[in-house]
């Protein structure tokens, strides 16, 4: 089983992952004691996902108008 | 074509006219600016009239399938650009413009060169919806081209904040207006473009707010337009007011009316987010619950079989079959009997870990064996023991002198010492005896006898 808290996952992966588990729950090829074990996992997936949206603060980072290493040829004077 | 004595029939010639004209490069898909007058909206829907200035005029027809999507009213006196080709109508022996399209001019040249500029890069097929990328389903990071002073990045922020707070927003600050404005916007997207790694952008935002089709002219540049379409990350273009339309809206991989809309469109909103994962634990939830309970149903079923419906009880009549043999078994010393119990012992034992049924067949058809075993083992000691009673009981009765008197003879003692009489000589006249016969004794008393001879006498004690 994948453990979700892991810090490399995004909300995007969980949920991908959480819709892949459903959909495998559903499917009737799956035996029990699998089942049980994807269950648990959805269960930390959803906690993960609702713990992610209830602690988001929104990021806002600005670039720097010019890169130093631009190629872009420099305007001259209009810097508003 | 011509006629034989050199002479055109009126439609030789309007034929010939017709071709030259159309065939006039510089008269297909022209430009041409002039005042309406004659105006006539056709009940056919087509429009009739007549576009003139201070020195010319020309008649033209809009067919209705090409004036439905006007965005104005035109009427006598109006100042118009049209787009059109130039065309003969050979009844009436007119020539006259079909227009295309048509604009109020008073925009003038900015305008025709937009149109111009949109076709160009059109007919380039870049705009074609094949081009167009879907926009990600959760970005993390949403890049914004645009003033960093501005209502635009104030309006995306909020709402991301409000719907999807697990984004990042990257401002890569441009100039929205002025000459120089299409080369910032075009260097922002590219430093986006640029980023790499855990920077990477997701989506991009390109807008600024409303204005004059002069003040959102940079969006109508070729440049913005190429670095948009040829952008490696989807871009929503948000240029202006919901009426505004530019060449980056047709080159954007989607068009937002405004910057708020852009918001929504890249991010999902996480109320319905929310929503969703409820709906996904239920659907688990249950999706598990109907799992139970068909494993459930199938161990019930299989519980449900007689000799497994109450397998305590069925061992329990087992194990009381062994202790009654063991029983028995252990009066006729049969260890084996022992050893059998132990085994059924340990099989009980791991027959409660085990859940299945075949386990539990298995035990039971060697406890099976074994009873069979010990029963054959005790029917085989139990009918030698017979055999060895029945022959002692044989040599016992043989001995048996109850069996002799049964015969005829009878054992005579002297009644006041319960001495067996075996001589003569041992009584005299007048003695009481008993005499034991086979069911019973009586009282005498000796009346007189006299001995046998002598050797004889010896001889007949010797031989018994």
């Amino acid at each position: 089983m994948t453990e979700p808290n892991k810090p490399d996952w995004t909300f995007e992966t969980a949920m991908k992952r959480l819709e892949e588990i459903i959909r495998r729950l559903e499917s009737a090829e799956l035996p029990l004691h699998e089942a049980i074990e994807q269950y648990k996992e959805s269960l930390h997936l959803v906690r993960f996902c609702r713990e992610m949206l209830d602690k988001a603060e929104l990021e806002i980072e600005q670039l720097l108008q010019e890169p130093p290493q631009a190629a872009v040829s420099a305007q001259p004077g209009e810097e508003a | 074509m011509k006629g034989e004595d050199g002479v055109w029939s009126v439609s030789q010639l309007t034929a010939l006219i017709k071709a030259r004209l159309e065939s006039d490069e510089r008269l297909v898909n022209c430009w041409v600016v002039g005042e309406i007058s004659n105006f006539k909206h056709h009940t056919s829907g087509h429009m009739y009239f007549t576009l003139k200035d201070d020195q010319a005029r020309i008649r033209a027809v809009m067919f209705a399938g090409r004036n439905r999507n006007l965005t104005f009213r035109p009427e006598d006196g109006m100042r118009v650009i049209c787009r059109g080709s130039v065309g003969v109508f050979e009844r009436d022996g007119q020539y006259q413009l079909y227009v295309e399209e048509m604009q109020p001019d008073g925009i003038g040249a900015l305008y025709v060169a937009f149109l111009q500029l949109r076709d160009r890069l059109a007919a380039e097929g870049l705009f074609d919806p094949a081009r167009k990328r879907p926009l990600p389903r959760y970005p993390r990071r949403i890049g914004v081209v645009t003033s960093p002073t501005g209502a635009v990045i104030r309006d995306i922020c909020a709402t991301l904040q409000r719907r999807y707070p697990l984004a990042s927003v990257v401002l890569a600050p441009a100039l929205v207006q002025g000459p120089e404005a299409a080369a910032s916007i075009e260097a922002a997207l590219q430093r986006l473009a640029g980023l790499q790694g855990d920077e990477r952008v997701d989506v991009i935002i390109v807008g600024r707010g409303g204005g004059s089709l002069e003040e959102l002219w940079p969006f109508n540049e070729e440049r913005v337009a190429r670095a948009v379409a040829g952008c490696p990350v989807p871009v929503v273009s948000a240029v202006g007011h919901e009426t505004d339309v530019t060449i980056c809206d047709f080159a954007a991989d989607k068009r937002a009316p405004t910057p708020t809309a852009a918001a929504e469109m890249v991010a999902p909103d996480q109320a319905d987010l929310r929503v969703a994962l409820l709906q996904m634990e239920a659907r688990a939830r249950q999706a598990l619950r109907w799992k139970l309970d068909v494993a459930h149903e199938r161990l019930q079923r299989a519980v449900g079989s007689p000799a497994w419906a109450q397998p305590k009880r069925w061992l329990d009549l087992r194990r009381q079959v062994v202790d009654h043999l063991e029983g028995q078994a252990r009066r006729f010393g049969v260890r084996r009997v022992h050893i059998a119990r132990e085994q059924v012992n340990r099989l009980q034992e791991r027959l409660h870990r085990l859940d299945v049924r075949m386990p539990v067949r298995r035990a039971s058809s060697i406890l099976e064996q074994r009873h069979l075993r010990a029963r054959t083992l005790m029917f085989q000691r139990l009918t030698q023991a017979k055999t060895q009673w029945e022959r002692v009981a044989a040599a016992l009765e043989a001995l048996n002198p109850l069996a002799v008197l049964r015969r005829g003879y009878s054992v005579v003692y002297r009644a006041d010492t319960d001495q067996v009489l075996t001589s003569v000589r041992q009584v005299q006249p007048g003695d009481p005896v008993r005499i034991q016969f086979a069911d019973g004794s009586v009282l005498a008393k000796v009346a007189g006898g006299k001995e046998d001879g002598y050797d004889r006498t010896e001889q007949a004690r010797l031989d018994l």
